[in-house]
C-alpha cells in the first residue's frame, strides 16, 4: 500500500517549470530518500505533498488524501521538518512544542514533552529561550516538534542541517528506530549520499523537475546520481530554483 | 477550536512578553502621561473645558490604537513569513482564515490591553465632569469597531504581501491618511469634500461620533447612522479578510 501517489506533477514559478510531470510512489513504512541537487524541485515538492503549495497539474494523494482540498485534516498526519526551520525565539524549546502540539489539537503532558525533548538530544532542563539556540539545536527541537502530535508520515527536509557527524548519527539512528518500532513513513531530502545509502529502502532521484530515478538504493549510487545530474545539467540549463 | 484559541493564547502572550509588546504599552503610556501633563499643566489647554479635554484624550487614545492595530495586522502573515515560522503555521492542521480570524482576537486583545492602560488618563482629565462613563463607554466602542476594521483590513494584506516592510509602509500611509480629518479647519470638514471623506473613513467616524456624545453629550441613538456605517464596514471587512485569507501560500 502507498502512502504516497504522484502522478504527471507540474508546478511553474513565474514562467519557469520547477517540476514537469513529476510521478513518484512511497509504500507506507519505507524511508524514501528523495535526492537531487539544488534548485531540482525537492522543496516545492515536499510542500505540495503537505498542502502548502498547490500544483498547476497532476493528482497528488497523500495518505489517500487530496492535499490542495483536504490540507488541514491531512496535517494533522503529517510531520514536517523545514530546511530552516523557525520557531519563536520568545519561548523556550518546551513552550515551543507545547504550542505546536495545541495548534495540532494534542495534548502533551510534561512527562512526554520531556521525553521528546530527550530523544533528540536536548536538554529538558533548558528554560533559555530558543533564539539563543545554535542552528544544530533548533535543528533538533524542529524534528521533536514534528513527532509532538505523532504522525504516520514524516516529511524532512534536510534534517541533519547543521549538525556535526556526532548529531547527524543520532538523528539517523532516531529515524531507524521510529521507522522499525512505530513504522512511520519516512521522506528523507538531503543530499548525503552516505546517509541514503544507509538509511533508505528506496530512492528517487529529482532532476531538473523529472524524476530520472526510481528503486532500491544502488551500489554504484554516488556514480548514478553524478551522472543523472550531469546528463540533466546538459540538457535543461535553466532549471535553477525549486 | 481549540487550535484557534491556542494561536490566541500564543499571540496574547506575544503582545505581553515580548520585548516589542512591552515597549509599546511603554510608548504609549509615556505619551499618553505627556499629553495629560499638557492638559492639566499647559496654561492655554488648562483652558479647555473638561468634555473637550476628554474627546481630545480619546482622540490620541484611538490614534495609538489605529497606529497598534496597522502594526499587528501588517506583522500577522508577513512578519511570520519574515521571521520564518509562517511555514510552521501552515504546516498545522490550522486553516488559514482560522488564524487570521486567531490573529485578528489578538489584535483585539491587545486594544483591551491599550484601553485599560488609557481609563487612568481619562479618569484623570475627565473626572471633574458629567461625561467621563459617556466618554470611557463611546471610546471603548469606536476603538473596537476602528481596531478590527483596520487589523482586519491589515491582516488581508499581510496574508498576500511578500514582506512586512511593504505592509508597514502601505499601512502607515493609510493610518497617516486617515488621521487627516484631525488637522483640517473646520470650514473645509464642513465641505461636501470634508463629508464625504468623513463618511469614508471609519477614523474620522470614530472620532466624530465621540465628539458628538462627549461634547455635544448626545446620545448614542442620534448617531446611529456612524454606528451603522462602522458595522458596514466591519461587515466588508470580514468579508474581505476571509476571502484573502482561504489560501495564505509562503
Amino acid at each position: 500500500m502507498n502512502a504516497i501517489e504522484v502522478h504527471s506533477l507540474s508546478k511553474s514559478y513565474g514562467g519557469r517549470r520547477v517540476l514537469k510531470s513529476l510521478s513518484m510512489q512511497v509504500a507506507k513504512g519505507e524511508i524514501y530518500g528523495f535526492l537531487g541537487p539544488n534548485g531540482a524541485g525537492k522543496t516545492t515538492t515536499l510542500r505540495i505533498l503537505l498542502g502548502l503549495l498547490d500544483s498547476d497539474k497532476g493528482t497528488v494523494r497523500v495518505l489517500k488524501t487530496d492535499p490542495q482540498r483536504d490540507g488541514a485534516v491531512l496535517r494533522s498526519r503529517i510531520g514536517s521538518l523545514t530546511e530552516a526551520p523557525g520557531f519563536y525565539g520568545w519561548m523556550d524549546a518546551k513552550e515551543n512544542l507545547d504550542f505546536y502540539a495545541e495548534i495540532c489539537g494534542v495534548r502533551v503532558s510534561p512527562t512526554a514533552m520531556r521525553g521528546y525533548l530527550e530523544m533528540v538530544g536536548l536538554d529538558p532542563q533548558n528554560n533559555l529561550p530558543v533564539a539563543t539556540f545554535s542552528k544544530g539545536m533548533k535543528q533538533r527541537l524542529g524534528l521533536a516538534r514534528c513527532l509532538v502530535h505523532d504522525p504516520e508520515l514524516l516529511l524532512l527536509d534536510e534534517p541533519t542541517n547543521g549538525l556535526d557527524p556526532k548529531g547527524r548519527h543520532e538523528i539517523y539512528a532516531l529515524l531507524q528506530k521510529l521507522n522499525r518500532e512505530k513504522g512511520k513513513t519516512i521522506i528523507l531530502s538531503t543530499h548525503i549520499l552516505d546517509d541514503v545509502e544507509r538509511l533508505c529502502h528506496t530512492i528517487g532521484i529529482l532532476c531538473g523537475g523529472i524524476l530520472q530515478y526510481q528503486g532500491p538504493v544502488k551500489e554504484d549510487l554516488e556514480n548514478t546520481y553524478l551522472r543523472l545530474t550531469r546528463e540533466t545539467k546538459e540538457h535543461e540549463p535553466d532549471v535553477s530554483f525549486g | 477550536m481549540s487550535q484557534m484559541l491556542a494561536l490566541v493564547k500564543k499571540e496574547c502572550r506575544e503582545d505581553i512578553i515580548s520585548s516589542r509588546g512591552g515597549l509599546f504599552y511603554l510608548a504609549g503610556a509615556i505619551v499618553l502621561s505627556a499629553f495629560a501633563l499638557l492638559l492639566v499643566g499647559n496654561t492655554e489647554l488648562s483652558l479647555l473645558d473638561n468634555a473637550q479635554a476628554l474627546y481630545l484624550m480619546s482622540g490620541l487614545v484611538l490614534a495609538i490604537a489605529l497606529l497598534s492595530a496597522v502594526i499587528r495586522g501588517g506583522d500577522g502573515f508577513a512578519g511570520e513569513r519574515d521571521r520564518g515560522t509562517l511555514e510552521t503555521l501552515l504546516a498545522a492542521p490550522l486553516k488559514s482564515n482560522n488564524m487570521a480570524t486567531a490573529k485578528l482576537t489578538g489584535i483585539l486583545f491587545s486594544w483591551l490591553v491599550l484601553f485599560l492602560l488609557a481609563v487612568p488618563y481619562l479618569w484623570a482629565v475627565g473626572s471633574s465632569g458629567q461625561n467621563l462613563v459617556a466618554a470611557i463607554t463611546v471610546l471603548f466602542a469606536a476603538g473596537t469597531l476602528l481596531t478590527s476594521i483596520y487589523g482586519g483590513l491589515m491582516l488581508a494584506l499581510s496574508a498576500r504581501a511578500r514582506s512586512f516592510k511593504g505592509v508597514l509602509s502601505v499601512g502607515v500611509a493609510v493610518a497617516l491618511f486617515s488621521a487627516v480629518p484631525l488637522v483640517l479647519g473646520p470650514s473645509l470638514r464642513q465641505s461636501a469634500v470634508g463629508h464625504l471623506f468623513d463618511w469614508l473613513n471609519p477614523f474620522a467616524l470614530c472620532t466624530n461620533m465621540i465628539d458628538s456624545i462627549v461634547i455635544d453629550s448626545q446620545g448614542l441613538e442620534q448617531n446611529w447612522s456612524a454606528l451603522a456605517t462602522l458595522i458596514v464596514y466591519l461587515a466588508l471587512t470580514f468579508m474581505i479578510m476571509n476571502r484573502t485569507t482561504r489560501k495564505v501560500t509562503l
